[in-house]
């Protein structure tokens, strides 16, 4: 925390921009209308997946394709707890957030020894079988017709939805920079740069991964429980891949490993995809085009090229522009402790 | 207080496939000695420090640090034994600024030190192994000789140290480079009461910081002793010399 303070007053160009965004945002809805507030509310639902993605896969280098399948779980679980227990909406959503927490772990258990393309592919593996499971359970989860829950605020008003997902959108954020200030923050880093290294400064890896996993999940179960009760109908197509490649798409344009990229991009795929809504085929080739855009050109992303400029104006060498890479490589160790 | 050798290696046993990289080592080291390792390439000493630091396991054989043994116990582990090293292919965080690089062994589990209190420390590292102009620097950014300081300016960094297990740290390093690291070398030593076990091909170096030295060949330790007396036995000058130093 007080070293959050210290480059908060140290960088007061950075602070006071970041500032003026989150002023921004919170005014915004006075300048919308229903429709467009409801349009940049649901754009923070990805923001909330962005930043727990980023979490596990930017800054810690585990790159899980199954955010949007615990944002999924978060939505049923809660549902059960609303429709099944009698719990009010807002229990729901923190037993949504447990669930997939709680499922991290065990998902976490099972994948985070596996390194790289092995680790995607696990939890890729599940995030499917999520699907299909919610899909021929229809008669628990009304399968592909949807399944309706309560709202969470007794008005269809989109702008008390739009305080809330604002408001979770930017504890996610703050408590992201306060993490990376932290020692979990260093180890993170430290994991994804070099695990033997890691370990050989003391950094019991296998268990700090497990922790950003349940965190990182638990975040994503969040965002899913309150979709859940912003929409009123649940759909197994939450958990379609598609989603999950929303997700990367938003970061990587606006800036992989970097704080704000997750939002900056979230809102700005959200804004993208609304413009394209009338041809769902022009969506995605738009998106793919835009990503490949990125990562050929500029791999920080828009928030990693501004921490560029920032540094070059203020004369100092720009750092290499390495930190876009998505996943990082060590060498294998040999033994069964180590990942 | 633990008297005798700090660290007892007892018939230590590494095989890769049907290759022996470590045959049967036994071998003893008393605290706060800089012992020199040498040997011909192949000959399993990286290999053994990545036994002693956890990095492997051994196939046989028992490694023992004061009263506690290693075979068993993860490598994340060691740090809180005291047992730090470094890598012959000198390792970075890349991403990670120098000074954050100084403060990832403050972040080990074992640790109970805030980062913000061991900046000061970290700052004074970096000053000392002359490495603070760059101290906001990516370690990625690194020339491989700087790299190679950054990684004993590390080891001072963790605590306790017990045991420094440094694999070639001058290959490819620049001489002013050098000089520093050999400073820090002996400091760690005097400081910390640190043994260190030095792996080196560098015959003067050698010279100038170790008192002992043990001999590897074909993953077997054939000799060890002051260094004119190891110099002198045959079996060395035939495996490793070549020619008499
Ligand atoms: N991870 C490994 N897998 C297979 N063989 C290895 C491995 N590490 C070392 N070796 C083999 O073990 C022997 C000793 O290697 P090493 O310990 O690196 O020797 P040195 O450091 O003395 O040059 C060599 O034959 C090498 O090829
Ligand atoms: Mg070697």
């Amino acid at each position: 925390m007080g070293e959050l303070l210290r480059s908060l007053r140290d960088q007061p160009l950075r602070t006071g921009l970041g500032a003026a965004v989150v002023v921004l945002l919170a005014l915004l809805p006075l300048g919308l209308n229903g429709y467009q507030t409801q349009v940049v509310m649901l754009g923070y639902f990805w923001v909330i997946l962005g930043i727990s993605w980023n979490l596990l896969a930017g800054y810690t280098g585990q790159f899980s394709l199954a955010q949007h399948a615990f944002a999924t779980i978060g939505s049923y679980a809660s549902a059960a707890a609303v429709l099944a227990l009698g719990l009010p909406v807002p229990g729901g959503i923190v037993v949504g957030a447990l669930t997939a927490a709680v499922l991290g772990y065990g998902l976490g258990w099972v994948t985070l020894r596996l390194r790289g393309i092995y680790f995607a592919i696990g939890t890729w593996a599940f995030a499917e079988s999520v699907r299909i499971l919610l899909s021929v359970n229809y008669h628990i989860t009304r399968g592909d017709a949807g399944l309706p829950v309560p709202f969470l605020f007794a008005t269809p008003d989109p702008f008390p939805y739009y305080y809330v997902f604002f408001a979770v959108s930017m504890l996610a954020l703050g408590l992201n920079a306060v993490v990376l200030r932290t020692k979990l923050g260093y180890r993170m880093r430290a994991i994804r740069d070099d695990q033997e290294l890691a370990v050989a400064s003391g950094v019991d890896v296998v268990k700090w991964k497990r922790v950003v996993f349940v965190i990182s999940t638990a975040l994503a179960g969040l965002g899913g429980g309150l979709y859940g009760h912003a929409i009123g109908l649940l759909s197994p197509n939450q958990a379609q891949f598609s989603q999950m490649a929303f997700v990367i798409i938003a970061v990587v344009l606006g800036g992989f490993r970097t704080l704000w990229g997750p939002v900056v991009g979230a809102l700005l795929a959200q804004g993208l995809a609304e413009a394209l809504r009338i041809s769902q085929e022009w969506r995605f080739v738009v998106f793919a085009a835009l990503v490949i855009l990125v990562v050929r050109v500029y791999p920080p992303g828009i928030m990693g090229g501004l921490a560029m400029l920032a540094e070059r104006l203020r004369g100092r060498p720009p750092r290499s522009p390495s930190v876009g890479t998505p996943v990082a490589e060590t060498p294998i160790a040999e033994r069964g402790g180590v990942p | 207080m633990h008297e005798g050798p700090l660290l007892r290696l007892d018939r230590v046993t590494k095989r890769f496939g049907g290759a022996v990289a470590v045959d049967g080592v036994t071998a003893s080291f008393d605290p706060g000695v800089i012992y020199g390792l040498i040997g011909p390439n192949g000959s399993g000493k990286t290999t053994l420090i990545n036994l002693i630091s956890g990095l492997y396991e051994v196939d046989a054989g028992t490694i023992v640090l004061g009263e506690h043994h290693l075979e068993k116990r993860l490598a994340h582990q060691m740090a809180a034994l005291g047992i730090v090293r470094t890598f012959q292919m000198p390792k970075a965080f890349g991403s990670m600024t120098l000074v954050e690089n100084l403060l990832l062994p403050v972040a080990g589990d074992h640790r109970r030190e805030s980062l913000s209190n061991q900046r000061g420390r970290a700052g004074e590292v970096l000053q000392h192994t002359g490495l603070d102009h760059l101290a906001d620097a990516p370690a990625a950014s690194l020339s491989g000789g700087q790299t190679m300081l950054l990684q004993l300016a590390r080891a001072l960094m963790h605590e306790p140290v017990r045991l420094l297990l440094l694999d070639e740290p001058f290959a490819g390093v620049a001489p002013a480079i050098k000089e520093r690291m050999m400073a820090t070398i002996r400091r760690i030593n005097q400081e910390r009461g640190a043994a260190v076990l030095l792996v080196s091909h560098e015959m003067t170096t050698i010279r100038a910081l170790c008192e002992r030295i043990g001999v590897m060949n074909t993953g077997r330790w054939i000799a060890e002793g002051p260094l004119a007396e190891v110099a002198a036995r045959p079996e060395v000058i035939e495996a490793y010399l070549g020619k008499p130093i």
